[in-house]
């Protein structure tokens, strides 16, 4: 598995960052000067400009060696996007995304700490412990971030969750009827290529959720909506054959860096 | 426009009503509202959907507008300090 490696404090990237969303659509302009505007989704792509400013040799020997495998532009790799919510369809808790418990029950429209009514309320009807879980394909070697605004109405608690093979990571946090916002942080250290992230209800819990994030680093940013795509994107390839980079001193190399994903 | 040959021209007004634009600059957003506009993009396929858009002068509802481009680059300078710029166009209904 080809991935975009991480920066060694567990970054994904350092400001100042770019990206750009191009759709492809085609343009009838008729006789009568109306216009018809033709949208093509299978056509659009994305695009980001990575600043990295200070690396140090290992992290720049990381991207290098990335660049070397994947040939420049020819291979693809997997993209964390460092601006986005890696979960996909965030706020939709019973999509297909989501590979929930049998017995979890989702009820929508709950209020959210945001004032609006995009919470879920999760319930546990089964007599063990059960998940509201999605499974990325992420490598089990970073550093990863998972976070929700919770809340419940009695004394239930909620447990966030990330595993792979070979290790977990789980955090309990017990929940009154404000909101607050949840966070478990950590590296699985495993070399998979899968990791499920979730909340767990104990067996009868029911709680408040909205805002489930999932970032590659150490802490949470602001929250993200996501609908059916997430910021994996397992077809990136870098968006140039011509690779730069400034040593500015010992162990310090700056370098910009670009990447494009055209097949989502 | 007609130009006739003594210099003289006669105009004719092709459409009923003019149509607006809005180019839109933001600075200082956090990555929430960002990914919002950028998700609403995408959402519309760029130039191809159509929403209504309160123009900010004055409050107007315009029913029919769209995205004027197929690209929306955005820039995430630093925490609380994203910005972008977006060009909005009123569609002849």
């Amino acid at each position: 598995m080809l991935v975009f490696p991480q920066l060694v404090t567990g970054a994904s990237a350092l400001y100042p960052v770019k990206k750009t969303s191009v759709q492809r659509t085609a343009m009838n302009v008729m006789a009568d000067g109306s216009v018809w505007i033709f949208g093509d989704p299978d056509g659009a792509a994305k695009a980001w400009e990575l600043h990295a400013t200070g690396m140090t040799a290992a992290e720049w020997n990381a991207i290098e060696a990335l660049y070397q495998a994947t040939s420049g532009m020819w291979q693809t790799f997997t993209f964390l996007d460092p601006t986005g919510n890696l979960l996909a369809q965030s706020e939709n808790l019973g999509a297909g995304a989501w590979t929930n418990g049998p017995l979890i029950q989702l009820t929508s429209g709950v209020a959210d700490p945001l004032g609006t009514t995009r919470a879920t309320r999760i319930t546990n009807t089964g007599e063990a412990a059960a998940s509201v879980a999605q499974v990325l394909s992420v490598p089990g070697t970073f550093e990863y971030c998972i976070s929700a605004w919770a809340r419940a109405a009695g004394t239930s608690n909620v447990t966030l969750t990330a595993f792979t093979t070979g290790a977990n990571l789980a955090k309990t946090f017990a929940l009154s009827g404000a909101w607050s916002r949840i966070v478990l942080a950590g590296n699985l250290g495993q070399s998979t290529s899968q990791v499920t992230f979730g909340a767990q209800l104990d067996s009868g819990a029911t709680v408040d959720v909205f805002g489930m994030q999932v970032e590659a680093q150490l802490a949470p940013s602001d929250y993200k909506q996501t609908n059916a795509k997430g910021g994996v994107y397992s077809k990136t390839r870098f968006g140039s054959d011509n690779f730069s980079v400034t040593a500015q001193g010992i162990d310090v190399y700056d370098a910009v860096i670009q990447i494009v994903d055209t097949e989502g | 426009m007609i130009r006739f040959l003594d210099g003289s021209e006669q105009r004719f007004a092709g459409y009923g009503a003019p149509l607006r634009s809005w180019t839109i600059h933001y600075e200082r957003l956090d990555e929430s509202e960002l990914a919002a506009v950028e998700s609403f993009f995408e959402e519309q396929g760029g130039r191809a959907g159509m929403f209504s858009f309160t123009d900010p002068f004055d409050g107007t509802v315009y029913p029919s507008c769209s995205f004027a481009n197929d690209r929306l680059e955005v820039e995430f300078a630093g925490p609380q300090d994203g910005r972008m710029q977006l060009v909005i166009r009123e569609n002849r209904s």
